[in-house]
């Protein structure tokens, strides 16, 4: 591709977006840097190593419209007990604002968290770190509402977080912006759901940044279930202090073009991370969850499952990273990535990396592609079950691993949405 | 053969021995006995040169030489032989190639020449018949893959094949059912001559049984507080530690 | 990260460390000998010129004049984790051969000068031919110097002779052959090699023979500022075997030494060929000054359950830059990859493999060990592609790696693309270090620490070193020990 062409083609998407966005609604944050990085930044291509197997060029001709009017959408999990936070289209639309004061607890929109406790948005912000990623620059650039929970020292609060993005029809650019704030010796539970309307087309840029104090711990679910045909890019950034651990769940229930990165960086010691997923592509489907880990600080665990199957024409893209810094010793760290093809035509791409410039560490990573065992399959159908349930079955004990880590509610609805696409009964 | 004389030693900041005193002759089993954190291993690591400890005060003579002065490999060339508590794995090399490997580099230190595979063969497999380690065991990677059993066997094995003059035994009962307590014991028994003293570390008397040592020493708070003969192992598993503990340090005699 | 702290520190901690480092190349010597060298630089003329000086057939000039267009069109590779002052090919003399007063008939003829420095090697001829009648091709700078058992191997069918003498004798299997594993457009390296290449092996089993000696070829790199470019093409007829050897050894220099091969084997039908190498480069010296660059291409071909084994170990050369791989192209065909790849003081490796599964039940292993010292950085880059013809394919593969300092770094950068529904793939990778325990326990049984730290690492790369044929797995033992003297940190 013309290189020239390339970059004014960048630019004129950037500024589609960006310009829509505003026109929607974006949060009132200095972008200057981020603006600036988008100038230097390159476009991801196949070239870049980042992005080898992710074809991004196709987004460059999104002819983004402006968000329509939406009714609310239907709850999700109406059994769960929840803050309920909904956005649409990076815009917040509906929720009760929990706000005790300066030193409690906050869990409302960040652009209600910007008017009240701007201090304390701006401090969670500077956590964040600079990301590499033109996408990520572009998100910087024109944020938009997301939510935001601030957890101060020695709380918890009660009950779990339900934030939840939704995309409307049409090929809407969203880039919504939620923040999490858990102090030190506090906990948290939040789940992140991000779903749309079977017509959405749209782009869905968005980011978290998380921070994890020292002695604290955070619970994270995330399920993506987006059964239009919108492009997902998702920037998930988290940092822990001493001591504090992180559990982070994603289940990508249904995507048509996702591209999830979760980046962890240890900054304290003795901090334990723990990083799960999920995800079942198929028909022409493009999943690709990229995580990368950095253990800057001594004595720290980690533990990451990821499993996936790709059915029909859909491809499936792992590339976990674990990074052990110079001096960060006595880390243990271990990977697992499970993958099954289910199709002839159906691709998998795995990319399991170890970097490490400590020596008493112990580090392992372990990554197999394969399918179902014929012997089980075979023991399924000779009890009756037809191939389709045998199949379905062994799906679900192979998925089971990493749903199991779900609440029940979450479990079951990710369960029906992988059922009902792939025709189990 | 060994004198240690008032051995204070630490890790880090924690100061372990305090003042230890003990002498051993030539063909003697003395048994150290004491509560957890008395500082038994740490005995037996500093015996065999360990260099995470460090001796702040005292002195060590083996064979009137200032066993101090000399490294973990210097100390096994004396003649010190260590059996591990929890003895390492070694992936990769096989017991048989790492004893040869031993004891040929001993036998070079001490400008002895070194055995040819025959005799090596036959001493193998003489000592190895002592401890009951079967052929499979000795073709196996060091340790790796054994039980906590095959691997006390092992060491008494190898400290069969390198013939010290002092075996320190360092809790070697420690997770060993009746049988391999069996074996192991007398391994050690078999090896016993006029010469060849052994240090048994142990913090049951159910050992002693087996091998009946000539003294019995108790090690608490870093110093040996109370000696006396086999018997005494015997009042220690009646009345427990703290009989010894609450009453006022004796000096050995 | 700081090398200059990171060195000078280690240097006050670790006397032993120092003095190592400090310890002079052993094979650091220079053999006096007129050579007949091109002046440096790399343009038409002096393509023209080699394939002149070899008296070349004509359709070879043209191959090498349509490779030299080829790589000027092309860029020098960037890699992530490899930090090196790219060579400035105009300085480079392209053709060095050693004059010699008589043709070569037989050993006994050779150049005393030659043969003192095929003594001075350590693996003399003499040696060669005692131990086991291996067949040896001593390839001194760009030019072969004797083939011995060139006769025994006739009476086989077997061909076993300098790629030059190749080129002349046997021009259509050359041809045939020649650049159909490895393209000239392949990469900038293997494009430079199709241009300036000088020497290297032929090696041609014909059908149902099984070759019953190891080949072998020796090779170094003599005069300053001349690369090494030799191009070696193993063919093994259907149903045939043989097992090659490699290993080379380079002189001490201030400047940087290139060396760009490039290694294609093919395997048709039922065939088999081992390939192992066992490298001992000048690695450059505690700061990296000097060391020889290794930039290879290595790749096999299979037919119908065909097999090919690459076996190395690795020790020395500044910079590393070397994937063998395999293209199991047949159904049923078998790839194999054992490696232990050690780097010290300031050394670079990025080194791996390719598993290319094209047809249905083929096999692929990867055993890769990789052993840091020093400041080094030593990188696993791996790739296992499944096509979706190649229907069962199962593929397993074992990286670890060894660090030895606090300074080292081991990195795993694998690629696994399944593009089949019934293929396996398995891989797993760990990263550890010599444990201090396992040190004292062999220190308290009487052995001392250089000792310990051999017998420990050896174990670590047993499986690999099993590999290797007899000889060359002793010399390949004592190779690690020696490259990792003084290195625990």
């Amino acid at each position: 591709m013309n290189a020239v062409a390339t970059s004014t083609k960048e630019a004129a998407l950037a500024a589609r977006v960006t310009e829509s966005v505003r026109r929607n609604g974006a949060l009132g944050l200095d972008t200057s840097e981020a603006l600036a990085a988008l100038e230097v930044l390159p476009y991801p291509t196949t070239r870049l190593e980042r992005w080898k197997y992710t074809r991004v060029a196709n987004l460059l001709s999104l002819e983004v419209e402006d968000a329509p009017q939406t009714a609310l959408p239907t709850p999700i999990l109406p059994a769960l007990d929840a803050h309920r936070l909904t956005f649409v289209g990076g815009c917040f639309a509906d929720g009760d604002i929990t706000d005790e004061g300066p030193d409690g607890c906050f869990i409302g929109p960040v652009s209600e968290a910007m008017k009240r406790y701007p201090e304390r948005v701006s401090a969670l912000m500077e956590k964040g770190f600079q990301s590499q990623e033109w996408y990520a620059a572009l998100q910087a650039a024109a944020p938009q509402d997301g939510g935001c929970v601030l957890v101060p020292k020695g709380t918890a609060p009660k009950k779990p977080i339900l934030i939840r993005h939704f995309m409307p029809d049409g090929a809407v650019a969203a880039q919504p912006q939620h923040l999490l704030d858990v102090a030190e010796n506090s906990t948290a539970e939040v789940i992140l759901w991000y779903d749309c309307t079977p017509a959405a087309a749209g782009l869905l840029n968005g980011a978290l940044t998380a921070h994890v104090g020292d002695h604290g711990a955070l619970s994270l679910e995330i399920v993506q279930n987006e059964p239009g045909a919108s492009s997902h890019i998702g920037h998930h950034h988290f940092t822990q202090g001493h001591h504090s651990n992180l559990t982070v769940r994603t289940a990508t229930a249904c995507a048509h073009w996702l591209r999830n990165d979760l980046h962890i960086v240890q900054d304290g010691s003795d901090a334990s991370s723990t990083f799960h997923g999920c995800y079942l592509p198929n028909g022409r489907q493009f999943v690709d969850h990229h995580t990368r880990i950095d253990h800057a600080q001594p004595d720290g665990h980690s533990e990451e499952l990821y499993k996936g199957l790709a059915a029909d024409r859909a491809i499936g893209v792992f590339n976990g990273k674990i990074m052990v810094h110079k001096d960060a010793q006595r880390i243990e760290a271990y990977q697992s990535n499970a993958n099954l093809l289910l199709g002839e035509q159906a691709a998998m791409y795995a990319k399991p990396e170890l970097e490490i410039y400590a020596d008493d560490v112990r580090c392992s990573h372990g990554c197999t592609t394969g399918q179902f065992d014929a012997e089980a399959l075979f023991y399924l159908r000779s009890r009756g079950m037809t191939e389709t349930a045998a199949h379905s079955l062994l799906v679900q004990a192979f998925l089971a691993e990493v749903l199991d880590g779900f609440r029940p509610e979450i479990r079951a609805c990710v369960h029906d949405v992988y059922a009902q696409r792939l025709g189990w009964t | 053969m060994l004198k240690i004389d008032n051995l204070h030693a630490r890790i880090g900041d924690t100061q372990i021995l305090k003042g230890l005193t003990l002498s051993m002759g030539p063909g003697e089993v003395h048994a150290i006995m004491g509560p957890n954190g008395s500082g038994k291993s740490t005995l037996a690591s500093i015996l065999a040169g360990r260099e995470d400890y460090e001796v702040t005060a005292g002195s060590i003579q083996f064979d009137g030489v200032d066993l101090l002065a000399l490294d973990a490999t210097e100390r096994a060339v004396a003649g010190i032989f260590l059996a591990f508590q929890y003895p390492v794995e070694i992936p990769g090399v096989s017991n048989i190639n790492f004893l040869r490997s031993a004891l040929n580099s001993i036998r070079q230190q001490r400008d002895e020449t070194p055995l040819s595979g025959k005799d090596f063969l036959a001493k193998v497999k003489a000592c190895a018949q002592l401890v009951e380690l079967d052929g499979k065991l000795r073709d196996r990677s060091v340790n790796e893959g054994f039980s906590g059993g095959e691997k006390k066997r092992n060491e008494i094995f190898q400290m069969a094949m390198l013939e010290p003059r002092l075996a320190v035994l360092d809790e070697t009962d420690s997770g060993l059912d009746i049988d391999a307590l069996r074996i192991v014991s007398h391994g050690v028994n078999s090896m016993r001559n006029g010469e060849r003293s052994f240090l048994v570390i142990t913090h049951y008397q159910r050992l002693l049984d087996h091998i009946v040592p000539d003294y019995v020493h108790v090690l608490a708070g870093g110093r040996i507080v109370h000696s006396g003969g086999k018997e005494l192992a015997l009042e220690l598993e009646e009345k427990g530690y703290d009989w010894i503990t609450d009453t006022p340090a004796t000096e050995q005699a | 990260m700081s090398l200059e702290t990171n060195r000078m520190s280690a240097a006050e901690e670790n006397p032993l460390l120092d003095e190592f480092t400090r310890k002079e190349y052993e094979f650091g010597f220079t053999t006096n000998i007129d050579a007949d060298k091109v002046p440096p630089g790399l343009n038409e003329s002096v393509v023209r010129l080699i394939s002149n000086k070899k008296n070349e057939p004509q359709w070879m000039l043209d191959w090498r004049l349509e490779a030299f267009r080829v790589w000027q069109t092309m860029e020098e590779p960037d890699w992530a984790h490899v930090e090196y002052t790219k060579p400035d090919y105009q300085a480079i003399s392209y053709y060095s051969a050693p004059k010699s007063k008589a043709p070569l008939g037989s050993l006994d003829e050779v150049d005393p000068e030659l043969r003192a420095t095929m003594d001075k090697l350590g693996i003399s001829m003499e040696e060669q031919k005692r131990l086991s009648g291996v067949a040896v091709d001593f390839v001194m700078d760009s030019v072969s110097v004797a083939t011995s058992f060139k006769d025994k191997l006739a009476e086989l069918g077997i061909i076993f002779c300098s790629m030059s003498e190749a080129i002349q004798e046997h021009p259509d299997l050359i041809r045939k052959h020649l650049g159909t594993v490895v393209p000239v457009k392949d990469n900038f390296f293997s494009a430079l090699n199709a241009a300036v290449f000088t020497d290297g092996s032929f090696c041609y089993i014909p059908k149902g023979s099984k070759c019953p000696m190891e080949l072998s070829t020796y090779f170094r790199i003599n005069e300053a500022g001349t690369g090494q470019f030799e191009r070696t093409l193993v063919v093994a007829e259907e149903g045939s075997y043989v097992s090659y050897l490699e290993g080379c050894t380079a002189p001490q220099r201030d400047e940087n030494q290139l060396h760009a091969a490039v290694v294609e084997l093919i395997a048709k039908d039922d065939a088999e060929i081992k390939y192992s190498t066992v490298q001992n480069w000048y690695p450059g010296d505690a700061e990296g000054k000097g060391g020889v660059f290794n930039f290879v291409t290595k790749r096999g071909i299979c037919e119908a359950r065909a097999k090919i084994s690459w076996t190395q170990v690795e020790t020395g050369s500044a910079v590393t830059w070397k994937y063998p791989s395999c293209i199991l192209k047949g159904d049923g065909s078998i790839g194999e990859f054992y490696s232990v790849a050690v780097t010290n003081n300031a050394q670079q490796a990025d080194t791996g493999t390719k598993m290319i599964h094209l047809g249905a039940n083929t096999h692929s292993t990867i055993i890769s060990k990789g052993i840091s010292a020093g400041n080094s950085q030593n990188s696993y880059r791996g790739l296992v592609q499944i096509g979706p013809r190649a229907r069962n394919a199962r593929n397993f593969s074992q990286c670890d790696s060894l660090l030895m300092t606090d300074t080292s770094g081991a990195h795993t950068f694998p690629y696994i693309e399944t593009k089949n529904p019934t293929a396996r793939v398995e891989h797993e990778a760990t990263t550890s270090r010599i444990g201090e325990d396992q040190i004292f326990y062999c220190l308290q049984r009487g052995l001392t620490e250089e000792q310990a730290i051999g017998l420990i690492v050896n174990g670590y790369a047993k499986e690999v070193l099993n590999k290797l044929p007899m000889e060359f797995a002793v010399e390949a033992r004592k190779l690690l020990t020696i490259s990792l003297e003084g290195s625990v940190g």
